[in-house]
């Protein structure tokens, strides 16, 4: 038996059942990462669910009816979405019998906000005919032809349709070869259309409806590069990739020639140049133009329904519409560059990464180089000028003849000085009732403290002869004092304040009101108090179809002006019941104590001084300020000046920023509980315990004590997609239950609802244990309710609808199981050429607060952590991973994040995602004044904190973004919560920390302790409380564990084998 | 004797696994770089170099001088070392795959808008590099397995 002649057998079996003893070992652990998408490729599972403790249930008692309420609420939001900002000739509202003839290639395929491809997804041409309406067949015919010329190509493993003749979809990352507007001259109709050489003859016969549509696409990792474009040829031209190109316009010229009358709908999240459509006279000017936003699946019902008048038109653009985009102050820096000496960040022996050579190169969205990415910069020194609070300031100040309004400076469309008509096509909040109506202003009622309400009603008269339903917006025009000049406060001369819809019937009036927080009326002081203040004096509170209308209802009631023009350059008959006169304090003084202290007893101070340029190179940046628009009309920060490090005085704290060293490891503070305390099984978490809802029980600080150094850092540092198994004090995780015993909650993702997850996606169990169980085959079962349109949310300024939103979001998350999402994009639009604009509502932060604070409340009804994303100025997507943006304190409390504050302040939110980019040179999530001072503090946020993508080590790194407050650092790892997996017991990543070198750094670990008790803390207060999670083991576990084990016996057997075989011989031989 | 009677057909396949892991060693150096620049390769490299030194000694051990007990003794380690060497190969590659996994998953698999971003045609590339260094790593480890299963060559007859 133990012969020589059996060696190379048993030496094969050793060989061959030992390596894959290794491989099946070694692939466990990798089936591990990816134990979700196993057990949802097998139909296995990991976890079983126990649903019986039942905290939130949905409101829908069948899949039908959860489908049903999603589909009708996108339905409303193109609807109550679509804006109608030009209307002459009653081309609108288009007859449900008539004809239209459907012109550009977005017509027939609309630039979606998402694409969930549900299987009765409706398009314009849909949406038309289900009303009733007629589609010219000679242009479908023409465009279904142009639109069949495309080529797939391969962009990494994804096929990308590039269509020839348009629709546009998103352009590159700031591609400065110029954005592609792609759009099908007439003359390819016949050429490329197969268009009949009568087509104008057939058009013109059917009498129909010319609807143009024009669309500019977005989404993650794009920015439009200004000042050029291409057309289809790929030629360049000498435009903005906003504006129209030619052949975009020589459509409008087509339909103009085959149509007597013709409408544009503008399909898009970034405001377009659109002044060639109204020109009075012009070879261009249309009849009507409407906003359509990016609708989602169902939106276009709702288009057109508001476009045929089954609705009355209530959308509102969330947009201004500047005749020439480029014009707002904001654009004079964007983009960004590098500093003159940037590369002098890395001329530096980091003692954090020994040997390592890291550059300070623009960093990679994903991967790329060692790069500290701290390269590039922009100065935000617009301040709070954004959007339309520069156009009607200035235009305010022009008619009030101060501050050097009509000046030059800011002078794109204008002739000589400044002038408004000519700056801007539709401002902010601009829309067209179809109905009849008049709005009066009856009371506003101001409780002038921190937790107080500004409560303003508004009448509205139907005065048309049907039902509908009405918006009415509020603004503010507050008193400018010689206080603010002398500061450098800047205020807006209108304020958006907050909005309503009504249904009035018809001939009858109704009362809308509106709430906003006083506190919003409050400006942030960043020179003098450092908090905020409120000036005494007159507040003039006033209405308006638009920020224009209001402006002008003041100037004409408050100010007696006369002579005022609307945006169509027409005499503006001002509303003399739209205007409410509040003194508030006395004029001449200001109040730096009512709103110095936050609602939850914080004092407001400054928290991110070194965010402006000024602090490390003083007198470096003038901000715009209405007391001299030409004197202070912001200069190119990146051209006109060069910003070179080593002239500030503070380098050294300016370097270490940028090297992202926010947190130095001490050495010298012993942690006083590296293993964490072992807990009895009374201390472990559990949602029963009456200690929930208060984080400051003490039973929180207990519980988090029981997670070891080690597992506290780790978890923050590799937060994955899904929470990790938190243990402690030597205690194994055994079939789930660990010396925490916290649940694991995957996180989903995005803006438009639970990306890509149907109904039945969570189908686990077998109908009569899960509520929620949805037939896979059935139409609901494949239902995704992916479905929201944020710029169309936006444009319907409801937060009612918001609210509905929020409850469908909510919902959903019962039904598919998952309770943690990335849900709510709140930025605002600092500019128009932000491709990520698709994912938020509007440029005005204000209005991004109410609908994300209604949004959050609708979903909390029904424990969905809905986190809003991404917090801390995103304002540009090129270079987002690394780009120092660098402001005022007033610009940074009064704009991004107030967008944000409703949702997290107001409505108590529980998640939220920081932005990518630098707050100054401080890594927003790293930025502890931000998050720590104003978010935890200020704010009372109780909540999870993630980071975008943890895409560069170099630029993210545990230690700060723990110290910050944060609890999960993005990646795609899932149970991985050691900082010592690396070669060495050190993080695999971060191989400077290990728990030998954290283990003097007490504030650090317990900082990461008490991030995870916020973390704990969202979940015991969400959804997850519905269910109790219990460890099993799958099939392709057990397979594989079996397969170890088997090889490995039999491979230890073979190897047994050959030792006798090898061994045997020579010993008789020997002996 | 001919050279293929003295080393024996397993000491050629040792020779091919011996190459197919040096291929396999520079493939793993050339691919860090775009999305995996920052890839930890410093464990499959370890063990390539292992597998890949072990081959060599599995080819030298016929060239030892040595006979009868040494010759045995010397024989018994040679093929504990090939033995080692398919679990090396095929821990390499277990080990190099596993850094990237989730890499891979998300260069393959990503919302299209995402494509100018992570779809990149460098990130493609050293995605497919990866698989490709992967495979020959397991062909080195196949073909270790295969050259333990076959005979010896006669190298002590001549070496005695």
């Amino acid at each position: 038996m133990f012969d020589n002649k059996r060696v190379p057998l048993y030496r094969g079996l050793a060989a061959l059942l030992l390596s894959v003893t290794a491989a099946s070992a070694l692939g466990m652990g990798i089936a591990d990462s990816f134990r979700t998408q196993l057990d949802s490729a097998f139909g296995t599972k990991s976890y079983e669910i126990d649903t019986k403790e039942v905290k939130f249930t949905s409101k829908y008692k069948t899949a039908a009816e959860m489908m049903n309420a999603a589909k009708a609420l996108a339905v409303r939001e193109g609807a109550e979405g679509t804006a109608i900002l030009r209307n002459r000739n009653n081309v609108l509202p288009l007859s449900k019998t008539g004809t239209v003839a459907l012109f550009g290639s977005a017509a027939y395929n609309p630039i979606k906000f998402q694409n969930p491809n549900n299987s009765d997804a409706v398009d314009l041409v849909k949406a038309f005919q289900d009303a009733g309406l007629t589609i010219e067949p000679t242009m479908k015919g023409i465009y279904d032809k142009l639109g069949a010329q495309y080529e797939d190509v391969q962009v990494g493993w994804s096929k990308v349709r590039n269509y020839t003749y348009g629709p546009n979809s998103a352009p590159g990352d700031y591609d400065t070869n110029g954005f592609q507007i792609k759009e099908g001259h007439p003359g390819v109709y016949e050429s490329a259309g197969e268009a009949p050489a009568d087509w104008q003859d057939k058009v013109k016969a059917a009498k129909a409806v010319g609807v143009c549509v024009f669309g500019r696409g977005g989404g993650e990792g794009t920015t439009y590069y200004p000042g050029i474009a291409r057309n289809t040829a790929g030629e360049t031209l000498n435009i903005n990739p906003l504006a129209l190109s030619p052949e975009e316009l020589s459509v409008v010229a087509a339909a103009k020639a085959t149509c007597d009358k013709v409408v544009v709908l503008l399909n898009t999240s970034c405001a377009m140049e659109i002044g060639e459509l109204k020109k009075a006279g012009g070879d261009y000017e249309v009849d009507g133009i409407a906003y359509i936003g990016l609708p989602n699946d169902y939106q276009c019902t709702g288009i057109v329904q508001a476009l045929t008048g089954d609705v009355n038109s209530t959308g509102a653009l969330a947009d201004t519409y500047a005749t020439i985009s480029t014009s707002a102050p904001a654009m004079q820096n964007f983009g960004g560059s590098n500093y003159a000496d940037y590369e002098t960040v890395a001329d530096f022996e980091d003692s954090r990464w020994p040997g390592v050579d890291i550059g300070n190169g623009i960093g990679g969205s994903f991967g790329g180089a060692n790069t500290y990415a701290g390269g590039m910069y922009i100065v935000e020194a617009e301040g709070i000028y954004t959007g339309y609070n520069y156009y009607e300031t200035r235009y305010f100040d022009s008619v009030m003849g101060q501050g050097n309004a009509a000046s030059a400076a800011g002078v794109y469309a204008s002739t000589g000085t400044w002038d408004y008509n000519s700056e801007v096509c539709y401002t902010f909040g601009h829309g067209l009732s179809y109905l009849a109506n008049t709005q009066t202003l009856k009371s506003v009622d101001v409780e002038n403290s921190v937790e107080g309400n500004i409560t303003a009603t508004v009448e509205v008269k139907n005065e048309s002869d049907k039902d509908g339903l009405f918006l009415a917006q509020l603004y503010v025009n507050a008193p400018y004092t010689d206080y603010d000049k002398t500061n450098l406060v800047e205020k807006s001369a209108i304020q958006f304040l907050g909005s309503k819809k009504v249904e009035v019937k018809a001939g009858k009036t109704a009362e809308a009101t509106i709430t906003v927080p006083t506190k919003y009326l409050a400006s942030y002081d960043y020179k003098s108090a450092k908090t905020y203040v409120l000036d005494g004096g007159d507040y003039h509170f006033a209405i308006g179809a638009g920020a224009h209308e209001a402006v002008n209802n003041v100037l004409g009631t408050a100010y007696s002006k006369t002579g005022l023009l609307d945006e169509e350059g027409a005499a503006y008959t001002v509303n003399d019941k739209a205007v409410v006169t509040k003194a508030i304090g006395s004029a001449g003084t200001c109040d730096t104590v009512t709103y110095s202290k936050s609602a939850n007893g914080a004092i407001i101070t400054n928290v991110v001084d070194n965010a402006d340029l000024n602090y490390y190179l003083p007198g470096t940046v003038t901000y715009l300020s209405r007391q001299d628009w030409q004197g202070t009309y912001p200069k190119n920060y990146n051209k006109d000046v060069a910003v070179t490090l080593a002239n500030s005085s503070k380098k050294a704290e300016w370097l270490a920023e940028l090297r992202n060293q926010q947190h130095v490891i001490a050495t010298d503070d012993p942690v006083e509980n590296l293993d964490g305390v072992k807990l009895e099984d009374s201390e472990k978490f559990d949602f029963a315990g009456s200690y929930i809802n208060d984080i400051n029980d003490k039973y929180w600080d207990k519980l988090v004590s029981g997670i070891s150094a080690d597992n506290a850092i780790g978890a923050i540092a590799h937060g994955g997609n899904q929470s990790d198994i938190l243990t402690g004090a030597g205690v194994e995780v055994k079939d789930g239950k660990s010396n925490i015993n916290n649940p694991i909650v995957g996180q989903a993702d995005g803006p438009q609802g639970f990306s890509g997850t149907s109904l039945s996606s969570n189908n686990g169990e077998s109908a009569d244990v899960d509520p929620y169980f949805v037939d896979p085959e059935s139409t609901e079962g494949q239902f995704k309710a992916c479905v929201n349109s944020q710029t169309l949310l936006g444009s319907s300024f409801s937060p009612d609808l918001a609210l509905e939103w929020g409850d469908v979001l909510g919902n959903t998350g019962l039904w598919v199981g998952k309770y943690e999402i990335w849900g709510a994009g709140l930025n605002y639009h600092r500019s128009q050429y932000n491709g990520r604009n698709t994912e938020y509502p509007s440029e005005d932060p204000m209005l991004s607060c109410q609908i994300g604070a209604e949004m959050i409340k609708g979903a909390s009804k029904y424990g969905i952590i809905v986190g809003p994303k991404h917090i801390g100025f995103n304002d540009q997507e090129y270079d987002r991973s690394g780009i120092c943006v660098y402001m005022h304190e007033q610009k940074f409390r009064q704009t991004d994040l107030r967008g944000f504050q409703g949702a997290i302040e107001d409505q108590k939110a529980l998640g939220m995602m920081i932005a990518f980019n630098r707050i100054g040179a401080v890594n927003a999530s790293h930025n502890v004044g931000m998050i720590k001072g104003i978010f935890r503090t200020e704010w009372g946020f109780k909540g999870l904190i993630s980071t975008d993508m943890m895409n560069n080590k170099y630029y993210f790194n545990p230690e700060g973004a723990i110290m910050a407050t944060v609890t999960m650092m993005a990646d795609f790892a899932a149970n991985d919560a050691s900082i010592s997996k690396g070669e060495g017991n050190v993080d695999k990543d971060w191989t400077y920390l290990s728990v030998n070198n954290i283990k003097n750094d007490n504030a650090l670990v317990e900082q990461a302790r008490q991030n995870l008790k916020y973390q704990l803390y969202a979940f015991a207060n969400s959804a997850v409380a519905n269910i109790k999670t219990n460890r099993v083991v799958p099939s392709w576990e057990a397979a594989l564990n079996g397969v170890t084990i088997g090889t490995g016996v039999v491979g230890g057997i073979a190897v047994l084998a050959w030792a006798a075989c090898s061994i045997v011989p020579l010993i008789k031989k020997e002996f | 004797m001919n050279l293929i009677k003295r080393l024996g057909i397993s000491s050629f396949a040792l020779c091919l696994a011996a190459v197919l892991g040096l291929v396999a060693l520079i493939l793993t150096n050339v691919s860090v770089t775009a999305y995996f620049a920052n890839a930890d390769i410093t464990t499959p490299v370890l063990l390539l170099v292992l597998g890949i030194v072990g081959s060599l000694i599995g080819i030298a051990v016929n060239f030892v001088p040595a006979k009868g007990a040494a010759r045995k003794v010397v024989r018994l380690v040679a093929d504990a070392v090939v033995i080692l060497v398919a679990v090396a190969f095929m821990a390499a590659a277990l080990v190099y795959i596993g850094h990237r996994a989730q890499g891979l998953g998300y260069i393959f698999v990503h919302d299209p808008q995402l494509d100018n971003i992570i779809g990149t045609p460098e990130n493609t590339a050293v995605a497919g590099l990866t698989i490709t260094t992967t495979i020959f790593m397991v062909i080195c480890s196949v073909v270790t397995m295969v050259a333990a299963f076959l005979p010896d060559g006669k190298a002590e007859e001549v070496a005695a």
